[in-house]
């Protein structure tokens, strides 16, 4: 029964008028996104004070801080590891391992790279692998193309089994209270298995590239790839140690956020960096990028419109049965658009709206899984789907090898079939094992 | 010392020479770069052996894993192979548009200055749109021995 209070009024159109305005500027690429994003929180504060239906100190509420800081702490934790060489020790010591074959080399490698990103800033972790596996299969005589792409989309896939592995999931688990071990077991499952589907994919659809060669022979020297090997032991004792947190943190009731910034202050006080690098390589664009989009959401939060969207979403989801349907159009809702526009958005618009459906009697549980899935796998629908896959897109044009050159319309026929396949299975085990996501 | 003292006067390079012919001024002066030259004269760009080498022959994934390098990578990019082609090519692809130049009557410590301030190896010495020639670390070092050995003032 649609409760008569919510209807739509003036502030809700002014609040949503703004946040579709700053979105399309977030999405044409007028501006810099993160400009974007900052002019569309200043707009939006200023009109919901001027109409009173939004303050200053609400807005600084509205940004989640678990968010913003676990994010920080990360990526300190990569800035302070990078330089010590552990990243390209691993690239070129997994290439090894495939001892020239072109399908394993691709297996491996997608797998190094997914494993790692489940932890680590996936951006990162593309930026220093794409160069080198250029270089590797180069070496090896071979295209690097399928290795690019799958790097690319194995990274997007592998991000989403972890909390930390990818900002949409730090956001959703945030927002649902979601614990790290929680977020691991219902997505790890799931996420395995369409790694896997998806790896046979791209085996299938790139298998003229991938015919064995005659040159197996890796002449790169792995041990020279790290350059402070003391730096790397204590890096990754404070790694280590920030990940085992993770698996507890809800035991000791400590943010993620927290755990974070307990293994930032480890790796500090054992490596001593020079702390201005450190703070200088920090991605303080996609900081704001993010605190601005929590503004602007906050202000549509405040005007009350995305309790509306929420009570009518609640009029289908209340309903058990539909609850399943109401999970699965999420999740291809989320993906269709996270290939189209940045997946960060649509996220941070959701949460709420989720968050506003458990105080009407629904079940979210399930529906943070399906966001989680749909905006993951969405990524690798496009080549601006995700960050990694621009990353590899412009490394295949950097790189100066025509036949490696990866256009928009070469992924969109690779990536888009990969993206719905991947879908595909996701919604399969979604609805196969439905009690279990709830 | 001034820096007129130590410029090695040069070639310029001028549109419609090949790379070959670039190159071999700066090989034969022992210069990094050479001034590139528009028809009334004017320094309009330089010609570099750093970057064109940079640009033609060292794709960019090898130079970010160049430590971790061995000797038997022939596959990557060899660039004896692509000599000919690209010495024959006109010049005019390679010219950087970045021009650094001082007076002759400039002081070595200023010449210097720049040099470190843009991290570039040579600039050229140019007296009211006259070049003079092209100044080097190599060049400086070499008249500092020489001053010292002969007891010159300096």
């Amino acid at each position: 029964m649609p409760n008569p209070e919510l209807a739509l009024n003036a502030n809700m159109y002014i609040a949503g008028a703004t946040l579709i305005l700053a979105y399309i500027l977030i999405f044409s690429e007028v501006i810099h996104r993160t400009s974007a994003a900052i002019i569309g929180a200043v707009v939006m504060v200023g009109v919901g004070m001027f109409r009173g239906f939004y303050t200053q100190e609400q807005a600084l509420v509205a940004v989640d801080g678990n968010t913003i800081l676990l994010l920080t702490g990360m990526m300190m934790i990569v800035v302070m590891l990078r330089p010590t060489g552990g990243f390209e020790y691993l690239a070129i010591r997994i290439a090894k391992l495939s001892q020239g074959d072109p399908r394993r080399l691709l297996v491996y490698l997608g797998a190094a790279v997914s494993l790692v990103t489940m932890f680590l800033d996936n951006v990162t972790t593309v930026l220093i692998f794409a160069p080198l596996t250029v270089l590797i299969t180069r070496i090896l005589g071979i295209n690097p193309l399928p290795y690019l792409f799958a790097e690319a989309m194995l990274s997007n896939i592998g991000g989403i089994a972890t909390l930390v592995g990818d900002p949409p999931n730090i956001i959703i688990g945030s927002a649902g209270n979601i614990d790290f071990t929680t977020f691991l077991v219902h997505m790890f499952p799931p996420v395995l298995v369409i790694w896997l589907g998806t790896v046979v994919v791209i085996l299938f659809m790139f298998r003229s590239y991938l015919e064995p060669t005659d040159k197996n022979l890796l002449d790169l020297d792995e041990s020279k790839a790290i350059t402070d090997k003391t730096g790397l032991v204590k890096g990754m004792i404070a790694l280590c140690i920030t990940v085992l947190l993770f698996f507890v943190h809800h035991r000791f009731h400590f943010y993620p956020a927290y755990v974070a910034f307990i293994g930032v202050a480890i790796a500090a006080a054992l490596l001593r960096p020079d702390p201005e690098p450190v703070f200088g390589k920090v991605e303080w664009s996609v900081l704001f990028f993010f605190a601005g989009l929590f503004v602007i959401v906050g202000g549509v939060e405040a005007s009350g419109l995305l309790d509306l969207i929420g009570h009518r979403f609640a009029e289908v989801a209340q309903d058990p049965s539909q609850l399943m349907i109401t999970g699965v159009l999420l999740m291809w809702a989320a993906a269709i658009l996270s290939a189209v526009v940045d997946n960060i958005p649509f996220t941070v618009t959701m949460t709420p709206i989720i968050v506003g459906l458990e105080s009407q009697g629904v079940n979210i549980t399930p529906l943070w899984w399906a966001l989680a899935l749909g905006v993951g796998l969405g990524g690798n629908g496009s080549h601006i789907g995700a960050t990694a896959n621009v990353i590899c897109v412009a490394e295949s044009e950097r790189c100066g090898i025509p036949e490696a050159r990866i256009t928009p319309l070469m992924w969109l026929r690779i990536g888009m079939p990969t993206m719905i396949f991947g879908l595909i299975l996701a919604t399969v085990l979604y609805i196969s094992f439905f009690s279990f996501f709830t | 010392m001034i820096l007129a003292n130590l410029a090695k006067p040069t070639q310029v390079v001028k549109s419609g020479m090949t790379l070959r012919e670039a190159l071999d001024i700066c090989v034969k002066c022992d210069v990094p770069g050479v001034p590139f030259v528009d028809d009334a004269g004017e320094i309009i760009g330089r010609i570099c052996i750093r970057e064109t080498l940079r640009k033609t022959c060292i794709p960019s994934y090898v130079v970010d894993a160049a430590h971790v390098l061995g000797d038997d990578i022939h596959e990557v990019n060899i660039p004896e192979l692509h000599a000919v082609d690209l010495l024959s090519q006109p010049v005019d692809h390679f010219i950087l548009a970045t021009v650094i130049t001082v007076t002759s009557q400039s002081p070595v410590i200023k010449g210097l200055a720049i040099l470190e301030q843009l991290q570039s190896d040579y600039l050229f010495l140019v007296d009211d749109g006259d070049y003079k020639g092209v100044v080097t670390h190599m060049g400086i070092a070499q008249r500092l021995l020489e001053a010292v050995a002969g007891d010159d003032v300096i």
